[in-house]
């Protein structure tokens, strides 16, 4: 071997022995701040450079409907009014709400909703909403309550509602109508009530009251549609007194149970209300007399995390102190199911009777903080009388699925799409009940 | 084949010669300077004016209009689609960031001392409280109270508080987070944590609020009674606060995209710069779910001479388990503001999947909030709403944020902790963990992905080259040193194979392979005297990692090999 070779070989291994024992272990680096670099674009390689064109090609609808909107919110930022109005939204039960809805006969409705708190005390409250319609219809309501008015949970609350519709659609009484033979009418109706209510246990309030109502039918006006009474009493076979104008008195005792643990997104506990109500007609209708029955229970069960299945049970009745028939009394005073009256799959109003009932499932799951979904299956029918031609046979369902946005005090917006043998209907509403 | 046939072929194979050239990505050009440690955007520029943020249009574009135009960016799919996605414009040639005007090396370079962790940014030490303050302005709307004072000094600063129930919890979050960003390099201002009683507070003359309306209405005691209402009192009436100081000359909230056009300083697009980039695990750590535009800001700065932007990160109320004006929400950090995604997901699968927020842990300490370790998840975690910049995060941006998150061990997250003043000691145990907990999970998770090797060091020639280094992994204690092997190749060729290294972790190249390499660029003009080693790591899982990229600049005439390049492979 080389005496060369084996002295760098010797130097090397001292080499290797100094690095290893004095080696230091490098913790940072040097940051040396005089080495400054003048920043610099980098360039595009060259797929950005081919993909650059059809990527700007296919942002450009995007780009267009962003400056466009940019503009518009920019504007309405700037402006107090906007800016108020979009608080208002955003806030939970604020002073004014959007109510719009779409579903019904009366094509899309918007209008507003507005609610005041401690007009006259620091539990009452006053809302009042108006809402205007493709088709002409418009209803406005107003409510005032104050639900601790003469102490010891006893408290009066008074309501208006005034609605006017030129194309209600009637299908016939009972279970077995087609839809292929509407007719329209128009309706107008005004109704005022005042009630006192006891909140007798926590779960348990005591309702009384007495309203005044009154009804003014008309021709429908929708073109294509059979647009006289006439008619209606032609096809449908019913009595001049299915139609006249009604001038109503009510009184009315009822309670409400409520155990549900949260009446917004609510998992476990259930409501059950029922209401006895005595009609009677004044003036040129005195002869008509009749009680109306509302019940409806509804139960929440949590399977698990706020999924929830939710059963309903629904049954109105009406008792005809004079037993008129079916096609005597004032159609548009009959039970109705369809839409959300229950059976969401058929148009409101669809089936009309003496007695209605439902059964519905639901199952509701959260899908984000606020907003739950649902999917549906509901039954139900109407009938003459539930004493002589109640049957399990021939009742109608629907099924859909849905979401809705839920707030502490309840639901404030809910959009549905469900299916019948009729075909599917889209539903959509936005503003808590009073 | 059609004509419509033929143009679908030269469509498709200008796609697929795209995706093969984005897999590609970029590879800078190295020189005997790199690597850069300052970036020259502090030029002198003429006074900015201000431009005000719009936090309904933020609100807005970020998840609909930014998605979209970021959804159809074919080059960005692509490159996602292959892992090569657009490395940070800003980087220096040894994968970290120069100092700028966005960003200063600290901690993670720079060591710190647990003292100067939890002192933060220092200005002037927080108010004077041994005189009377005078409050100058009210913040009577909006969410959360607070009010502008002025010391007896003069000094001015905006002073925000607990909620109501909740002592200590919406003031310290502030001051740790602050403290934490500060320390991980960011620009904040300085906040401190201080008690006043009311009656040392004088109204300025003449101060008035805007109502609702818009209308003037003069600023009272009543009113200001009413903002102290809606805050938490102490026993002893005081009232305690977080001080921040007012940033000087504001020019308005800076963008997570694009870039201020009429700053000539403002070179990089904002969501390619990587310390916003970033950014998104900064705020996964403490949970700043309330990032947003809105929470920064611009100011013009003087420093020697020179006027330019600098650019802050502010307001850090909704952090940790803080909601600003109640406890974080469980939602907060796993699930944007509204995340269509998710949304959709739970649609349609009718609610089977249990997200992480719907289980949440319970909150052991009022002081502390809901801020949990046990659900989070570093790679999915969530801001408010997509920021581009937190979309455009690639692992190597991930990494670079870990490792300065794992500079801060336990007795740094003390210092951090005690500069929030936490009375409890429970609750101060209790951050410790958590944070420590979240910092590791960090670690772990980017660590696993990226081959955390650092700090290189050569010494020697030709001869025989020692390469030191740092293995993150190891120094944090997230693997055994002894599970640790390494292996070194050049141009396809191991030099070294699945060897373990002592701590200080070292790897020598014999002379033999030194000259091997030389041959193979010498055979070149000279001119670029650079080679490449790659470094990899295995674990006891038998997996080789990816590699550290290292590129030497060789001196011939020094006979001196440096390091001019570190590349962590993706």
């Amino acid at each position: 071997m080389p005496k060369a070779f084996v002295l760098k070989r010797i130097i090397q291994t001292l080499l290797l022995l100094v690095m290893v024992t004095g080696s230091v272990a490098a913790n940072t680096y040097d940051i040396d701040t005089t080495r400054v670099r003048e920043p610099e674009r980098p360039g595009m390689t060259t797929a950005e450079k081919i993909l650059y064109g059809p990527t700007k090609l296919l942002q450009l609808p995007f780009y267009t409907l962003r400056y466009t909107t940019r503009g518009l919110i920019w504007a309405g930022y700037e402006s107090k009014p906007a800016r108020q109005i979009i608080a208002n939204i955003l806030a939970e039960r604020g002073p004014i709400e959007p109510a719009i809805s779409f579903g019904g006969n009366s094509g899309p409705r918007v209008g507003l909703r507005f609610n005041f708190a401690g007009l006259f005390g620091t539990n009452d409250r006053f809302g009042a909403v108006g809402q205007y319609s493709w088709y002409a219809y418009q209803n406005y309501a107003a409510r005032y309550e104050h639900p601790d008015m003469f102490g010891k949970g006893v408290g009066w609350a008074i309501n208006g509602s005034y609605d006017k519709g030129r194309r209600e659609l009637f299908l016939g009484v009972g279970n077995n109508t087609k839809p292929d033979t509407d007719a329209a009418f128009g309706r107008e109706s005004f109704r005022v009530r005042t009630d006192v209510t006891m909140q007798a246990t926590k779960w348990l309030k005591l309702i009384g009251g007495v309203a005044y109502e009154s009804h003014n039918i008309s021709d429908g006006d929708k073109d294509g549609d059979i647009d006289q009474l006439d008619s209606i009493q032609t096809v449908f076979g019913l009595q001049p007194e299915a139609f006249r104008k009604t001038r109503l008195w009510s009184a009315d005792f009822g309670f409400r149970m409520d155990w549900r643990n949260s009446p917004g997104r609510t998992t476990r506990g259930g409501l059950l209300g029922l209401d006895v109500e005595l009609v009677q007609g004044i003036n040129e209708n005195s002869d008509l007399k009749f009680v109306r029955i509302y019940g409806d229970w509804s139960q929440h069960f949590e399977l698990f995390k706020k999924r929830v299945l939710v059963f309903r049970f629904m049954a109105n009745s009406i008792d005809n102190t004079q037993d008129e028939s079916d096609e005597a009394f004032p159609f548009y005073l009959l039970n109705t199911l369809g839409s959300e009256q229950g059976l969401r799959g058929y148009r409101p109003d669809r089936f009309l009777g003496r007695e209605a009932a439902l059964a519905s499932v639901e199952y509701r799951y959260p899908i984000w903080l606020a907003l739950d979904g649902l999917v549906f299956f509901e039954e139900g029918r109407v009938f003459s009388s539930f004493t002589h031609d109640f049957t399990f046979e021939h009742w109608r369902y629907s099924t859909g699925f849905g979401i809705r946005m839920v707030g502490r005090y309840g639901e404030i917006a809910r959009t549905i799409l469900a299916f019948s043998d009729e075909g599917m209907r889209f539903d959509f509403s936005m503003g808590m009940e009073f | 084949m059609s004509k419509y046939g033929q143009y679908i072929s030269i469509v498709s194979l200008a796609l697929a010669l795209s995706l093969v050239a984005a897999c590609g990505g970029h590879r800078p050009t190295l020189t005997p300077e790199d690597p850069h440690w300052k970036d020259a955007d502090d030029k002198d520029t003429p006074e900015l004016e201000f431009k005000e943020g719009n936090l309904v249009w933020d609100a807005l574009r970020r998840p609909t209009f930014d998605q979209a135009t970021q959804g159809v960016d074919i080059y960005r799919n692509m490159a996602h689609l292959t892992g090569s996605g657009r490395q940070a414009w800003n980087i220096n040639s040894y994968d970290e960031l120069p100092n700028s005007s966005w960003y200063t090396n600290r901690h993670h370079l720079n060591p710190m001392s647990p003292e100067e962790i939890q002192r933060g940014y220092f200005q002037n030490g927080g108010p004077d409280t041994t005189g009377r303050w005078e409050v100058f302005r009210p913040k009577v709307g909006g969410v959360t109270p607070g009010f502008w004072i002025k010391d007896r000094n003069g000094d001015a600063y905006i002073l925000k508080f607990d909620p109501p129930g909740y002592p200590e919890l919406g003031t310290s979050t502030a001051a740790m987070s602050g403290r934490i960003f500060y320390a991980c390099g960011y620009n904040v201002p300085e906040e401190t944590i201080v008690s006043f009683h009311p009656d040392s507070l004088d109204i300025g003359s003449d101060v008035t609020y805007k109502d609702e309306t818009g209308a003037k209405i003069p600023f009272t005691r009543e009113t200001l009674n009413s903002i102290l209402e809606r805050v938490n009192i102490q026993d002893d009436g005081r009232v305690r606060c977080l001080a921040s100081t007012l940033l000087p000359n504001v020019r308005g909230p800076f963008s997570f995209s694009g870039r201020r056009k009429d700053d000539p300083n403002d070179w990089c697009d904002h969501e390619h710069r990587r310390e916003l980039r970033a950014l998104r695990l900064f705020c996964a750590f403490v949970n700043h779910w309330d990032i947003k535009d809105d929470n920064s800001m611009n100011c013009q700065v003087e420093e020697d001479g020179r006027s330019f932007l600098r650019h802050y990160l502010m307001d850090f109320g909704t952090t940790m388990g803080s909601g600003g004006y109640r406890l974080q929400l469980p939602t907060r950090g796993h699930t944007n503001f509204f995340d269509i995604n998710d949304v959709g997901f739970s649609f349609l699968t009718l609610g089977a999947k249990v997200w992480p927020w719907e289980n949440p842990e319970p909150v052991f300490h009022p002081s502390v909030g809901y801020f949990e370790a046990e659900t989070f998840k570093p790679q999915s975690w969530k801001p408010g709403y997509p920021l581009p910049a937190f979309e455009n995060m690639t692992l190597r941006d991930g990494y670079w944020a870990a490792k300065v998150i794992m500079s801060l061990r336990d007795d740094d997250l003390r210092a951090v902790i005690a500069a929030g003043k936490l009375s409890d000691e429970g609750a101060r145990d209790y951050m410790l963990r958590t944070l420590a907990t979240r910092r590791d999970k960090i670690g772990e998770y980017y660590f696993k992905r990226i081959n955390a090797l650092e700090f290189f060091k050569l010494t020697g020639d030709i001869s025989s080259l020692r390469i030191d280094f740092v293995d993150l992994s190891v120094k944090y204690g997230l693997v055994g040193s002894s599970e640790s092997r390494y292996e070194v190749e050049h141009a396809g060729t191991e030099l070294i194979n699945d060897r373990p290294t002592d701590s200080p972790n070292h790897l020598f190249l014999s002379a033999d392979d030194l000259l091997a390499i030389k041959e193979s660029f010498d055979t070149r003009d000279g001119k670029d005297n650079i080679f490449e080693l790659e470094i990899e790591t295995r674990r006891d899982d038998g997996k080789w990692s990816n590699p550290v990229r290292l590129s030497l600049w060789y001196h011939p005439e020094e006979d001196r090999f440096q390091l001019v390049g570190i590349e962590h492979v993706e």
